[in-house]
């Protein structure tokens, strides 16, 4: 009697086979579930779309891109232009959003410094290589506008003077390195502190990102200043 | 920051010859400073107080921002004796200060050099010796020299300021050096006491009191502290200005019937009357070259200013925009007038060229009153209110920040700044 410890009917929580075959089925349910679900998660894994990364470039960048790509035979070439297409736009494009600068930290790297890097170098020439000898009057425009902005940031009125001032006028000659040769003032704003206000943002500027191959050009520049 | 209308140029032609290119300002920004005072060691407290006294000089003016002397590269000894200018320009010092103190017994002496790092060369250079105990007037002529220097105009910095400090029925005359320092009652108990105005040679205060109900016109002794009335006619005496000379006082006073402009000779102490119109003429001043003065007038119906010259004829309006317009007072130089307007139901002080146009807000606020200018037309002093207490804000007059010169817990208005 008491051998028969498993089925013995009078006790309710005994365990019958039917019980075993229970847990049996719900053990395979769930291991067929689980089996079904991990198939469909593998077939349903969305399809990879293609990305497509856009870069802003420069007119001149568009050309030599181009200009590479045709001769599409040469990895080697390929090879060269890729970080020059990935670096040179930065230079071009960022200078403009400058302009609006914030309050001055004296423990940050100077506005007042040079911001000619060497990849700035590498830039020009590139373009010299791609342009040949002539530049569009929109990259002309672009070096201008550049030249314009710098001194624009860098000059600093400290303080009205009088209202009886006209707009000066500065003729700044530059080198074949952008560096300021001579700065003069052509016609006085009649106010000598706020002429001094006119070389000294030139000064600051300098040097300038100039076009080599029409460095000419750019060798006479006669800036207009208008202050308030 | 009313900043960057920045225009952005457009005249960009390119020839063959030259590039040609405008630049616009956009705004007024300080120039920052590498300040460095030097002295023997024994001097070292005197050289902390030229220091903190030219910084705050220079830093109120808001032309100029002090760079913190932890960022500076060079050392002072080196620096007194040779300036390394690549040193400065790392550190962005658009000018370099230095100032060399000296103890020449019973007297200091002070050599100030500024320096430009971008064009590598010194700017300007002098000398000045004080008496031990004008340490201040020798520091703000360091200040001064330095703001003349870079600015091209004078300094402001060796000037005062006469204000009054109301306490309830009872009125006191403040003076104080324009930084705030050496601050005295120089005027005590009076019934009420309005505008008063520095006479040119700075020992006389023209001001406007009552004794009882009745306004009159006086004049303060700044050294011995006598008071002399010299206008106190039936009905309103009020507004007294200084000619540029000193020896005229306009005023306006309502003996006729009705206010009007008049001015009194000091020499011959008599009055004769200016303006003649049925309406409401007041708060008179001088344009720096004695020839004309500007006033508030109703004559057209609104409080506005004119101006009409000394030999007569018809007066001219100034003040063309707003409603309301008050209290001219001339600048120095004498392109600009600044006044009280209204802009957006606010009280405002704004400036104006003699002919109308160039307007130019510089602060709004709750009764905002009594501009003055600094004797070089560079800052201007007004009164405004704040919950019934006013106090006395410097702003530079071609904008920036207003600041308060006078404690919070007292009530001040009427500021005069020495000529």
């Amino acid at each position: 009697m008491s051998l028969n410890l498993v089925a013995d009917s009078n006790n309710p929580h005994s365990l019958k086979a039917a019980d075993f075959l229970f847990a049996a089925v719900v053990h395979m349910v769930v291991i067929a579930l689980i089996v079904i679900l991990t198939w469909w998660q593998s077939t349903s894994k969305p399809v990879p779309l293609n990305r497509i990364e856009v870069m802003m470039i420069s007119g001149a960048e568009l050309a030599k891109l181009q200009k590479q790509v045709k001769p599409v035979a040469k990895p080697k070439k390929r090879l060269k232009a890729k970080p020059a297409l990935k670096f040179d736009p930065k230079p071009v494009k960022k200078e403009p959003a400058k302009a609006v600068e914030e309050d001055f930290d004296p423990f940050a790297p100077m506005e007042s410094q040079s911001d000619i890097t060497t990849s700035k170098k590498a830039a020009r020439n590139d373009m010299a290589d791609i342009m040949g000898k002539q530049l569009s009057e929109k990259e002309l425009d672009a070096y201008i506008a550049m030249m314009q902005q710098k001194v624009q940031r860098h000059w600093k009125v400290p303080a009205s003077v009088d209202s009886s001032i006209s707009d000066p006028l500065v003729e700044m000659v530059l080198s074949r390195n952008g560096t300021v040769v001579s700065a003069t003032i052509v016609e006085s704003s009649g106010n000598a502190a706020l002429d001094s206000t006119l070389l000294k943002a030139i000064h600051t500027a300098a040097p300038f990102n100039i076009p080599q191959q029409q460095f000419e050009a750019f060798r006479v520049n006669q800036i207009r200043f208008r202050p308030l | 920051m009313r900043l960057l209308l920045l225009l952005l140029f457009m005249t960009l032609s390119t020839s063959l010859s030259a590039v040609e290119f405008d630049v616009y300002q956009s705004e007024y920004r300080p120039l920052n400073i590498a300040l460095i005072v030097d002295s023997d060691a024994k001097q070292q407290s005197e050289k902390r107080q030229l220091y903190s006294v030219v910084k705050n000089d220079l830093r109120s003016s808001q032309s100029f921002k002090i760079l913190d002397p932890l960022s500076f590269i060079a050392d002072t000894a080196s620096t007194m004796v040779k300036i390394d200018y690549a040193d400065w320009r790392i550190i962005g010092a658009d000018l370099i200060a230095t100032c060399q103190l000296t103890d020449m017994d019973q007297k200091w002496q002070a050599e100030v050099k500024v320096y430009d790092p971008f064009r590598s060369k010194q700017l300007a250079s002098m000398r000045f010796t004080r008496d031990a105990n004008e340490f201040r007037v020798l520091s703000h002529q360091v200040s001064d020299f330095i703001y003349q220097t870079v600015i091209g105009v004078h300094g402001h910095f060796n000037t005062q300021i006469l204000y009054v400090k109301k306490r309830g029925d009872k009125a006191d005359l403040i003076y104080m050096d324009q930084d705030g320092a050496n601050r005295q009652t120089v005027g005590k108990n009076f019934t009420l006491l309005l505008s008063p105005d520095w006479a040119p040679n700075g020992r006389f205060v023209a001001l406007n009191t009552y004794v009882g109900n009745r306004p009159r016109l006086e004049t303060f002794d700044m050294k011995t502290g006598k008071r002399s009335a010299f206008g106190s006619f039936k009905g309103l005496n009020s507004t007294p200005e200084y000619s540029p000379d000193g020896r005229y006082i306009a005023a306006a006073l309502s003996y006729t019937g009705n206010a009007e402009i008049h001015i009194y000779d000091i020499q011959s102490r008599k009055w004769r009357q200016f303006t003649n119109h049925p309406g409401i003429d007041t708060t008179p001043t001088w344009s720096p070259d004695g020839k004309w003065l500007a006033f508030t007038s109703n004559r057209n119906g609104s409080p506005q200013i004119y101006r009409k010259k000394l030999s007569g004829g018809k007066a001219e309006r100034i003040s063309l925009e707003a409603s309301y317009n008050t209290s001219p007072v001339w600048a120095p130089h004498g392109d600009r007038i600044a006044f009280i307007t209204l802009k957006n139901w606010e009280y405002a002080l704004a400036t104006v060229h003699i002919d109308g146009s160039g307007l130019r807000y510089l602060a709004t606020g709750q009764r905002v009153e009594s501009p003055s200018w600094s004797p070089n037309g560079q800052m201007l002093l007004y009164s405004a209110g704040n919950r019934g207490i006013r106090r006395i804000y410097r702003i530079p007059a071609w904008g920036g920040k207003a600041e308060p010169i006078t404690p919070a817990n007292i009530d001040a208005s009427d500021p005069a700044w020495s000529r």
